[in-house]
């Protein structure tokens, strides 16, 4: 399950204003998403960790929210639980994490 | 007259600079009660956690080294001035707070915070929160609270003690001086929080961390100090001594849900002259001013609004549950949490544990029930 970010993307914007680092980053893929946008602290967290209990090691998922605590939180989170926070970045006034199941 | 208003002035916007910090320093900081508590009950980080301790330790050794300087008479706030424990309404009114800041995605200073960030969501919860608290104060649910909860307390004069000090009890029990007691009750306590806080290494090299919980047990401490001391003077239209600006009329610091309710009232009788702008009133508007500051620099702020029907439920159920609780356990997070718990007051870590206790259930109650649907 893929979102084509082409169908956003202008051309004379370069990837980097919309938060990626590079082209790799933009199209990194995923296995699961999870969207959280609109629910406030905890439920972003919460549902995360739901979402990644029904993954396997290695797989990744992606998270959107819109809760600004979430970028903390998020981080605290993949220190604590050992998943990897492959990416924490801003795509279209949201926030977007990638997470790796440890 | 120009003194009185002078030393009115000097209060309020006083409370108005201290609160532009705390409300940039807490949303830098993600300073949050509720989201204390989650981290611990949701993944076991206990990084807010201690910086909530550290903010506590600063808080209780400022305001006691204020006492003990003669700077300060603690023992006139309103947490430890009734000798009349009502134990009922602080563990109630706590617990339900409790409840509702877990549904509101936070308490009424996370809200404050959040309003400054943009969250329109949190003015809705704000206003019904003041709206409750207010009904709470002089309206119908007051009138449940003062007849039926208020009541059931205990008599701590009967036990020889003169307020709901920790140092009084504390003295009584060993025979020490009253101030020697003082000393030990909050030098220990500081001591074991402070320890706790800080022997985490992680929390140690999170600098941000460390230095927002000591701004703000270090800002409870300048308030105590700006209306217990500046603001304390004399009225020269009675030639009484009084504590100016303070809507309890007494020593206050940090609180923030009588504020919000004080707040609407104003706005919404600003033609009474009896009403004018408190330090409470003047510290809710400088938490969402200083956390716009902070957000608006940063590139922080953005408009949120509610996501769905579930969400407006729960968040307007607990903003009334927050204006209730907080104004029956006469203080919320910080009021009663950090500024209640720094004068020592027995009433106060009774409505501490019930704050807790209450965030704890429903946050675990929440994740439970994620646990089960699908």
């Amino acid at each position: 399950m893929r979102i084509n970010v082409a169908d956003q993307w202008d051309p004379r914007i370069p990837i980097y204003h919309m938060g990626y680092q590079n082209e790799e980053e933009e199209h990194m893929p995923f296995d699961k998403e999870l969207d959280a946008s609109g629910l406030a602290c905890p439920l972003p967290i919460v549902k995360t960790k739901k979402a990644l209990s029904g993954m396997a090691t290695g797989q990744v998922l992606r998270v959107i929210s819109t809760d600004s605590g979430s970028v903390e939180d998020m981080k605290a989170f993949a220190d604590q639980t050992g998943n990897t926070l492959l990416q924490s970045t801003t795509e279209g006034g949201k926030y977007v994490f990638r997470l790796r199941k440890a | 007259m120009p003194e009185a208003s002078n030393l009115a002035a000097v209060v309020m916007w006083g409370g108005f600079a201290l609160a532009l910090v705390f409300g940039a320093v807490a949303n830098k900081t993600n300073f949050c009660t509720m989201g204390a508590v989650s981290d611990v009950v949701n993944m076991g980080h206990w990084g807010r956690m201690r910086m909530w301790m550290l903010a506590i330790a600063v808080a209780l050794v400022g305001a006691n080294l204020l006492q003990l300087f003669g700077q300060v008479d603690l023992a006139q706030s309103i947490y430890r001035r009734s000798t009349s424990l009502n134990w009922l309404s602080l563990l109630l009114g706590g617990a339900l707070f409790g409840v509702g800041m877990s549904l509101a995605g936070g308490c009424a200073n996370k809200n404050l915070v959040r309003l400054g960030g943009g969250s329109l969501r949190s003015l809705v919860v704000l206003t019904f929160l003041g709206i409750s608290a207010y009904m709470t104060l002089k309206g119908l649910f007051g009138q449940f609270r003062a007849s039926v909860l208020d009541p059931v307390s205990i008599d701590l004069a009967g036990l020889g003690l003169k307020d709901q000090g920790l140092g009084g009890l504390v003295a009584r029990a060993t025979g020490l001086p009253a101030s020697q007691a003082l000393v030990v009750t909050a030098g220990l306590a500081a001591l074991a929080l402070g320890a706790v806080a800080l022997k985490d290494q992680r929390f140690r090299s999170n600098l941000s961390q460390v230095l927002g919980g000591v701004v703000i047990g270090g800002l409870v401490v300048a308030g105590w100090y700006l209306t217990g001391h500046l603001g304390y003077g004399e009225n020269p239209e009675t030639l009484e001594t009084v504590y100016f600006a303070t809507n309890s009329r007494t020593l206050e610091s940090l609180s923030f849900v009588a504020p919000v309710a004080y707040s609407l009232e104003l706005l919404m009788l600003w033609t009474d002259k009896s009403l004018h702008a408190s330090f409470g009133i003047a510290a809710a508007c400088g938490v969402v001013i200083g956390s716009a500051a902070y957000a608006l620099a940063a590139g922080k702020f953005r408009w949120e609004g509610f996501a769905s029907m579930s969400d407006l439920r729960n968040q307007l159920l607990g903003a009334v549950l927050m204006g209730f609780g907080g104004v029956t356990a006469a203080g919320c997070t910080v009021g009663q949490g950090l500024t209640g718990i720094s004068t020592l007051a027995i009433g106060s870590v009774l409505a501490l544990a019930g704050i807790l206790g209450g965030s704890v259930a429903t946050l675990k109650y929440i994740s439970w029930r994620e646990s089960r649907d699908d």
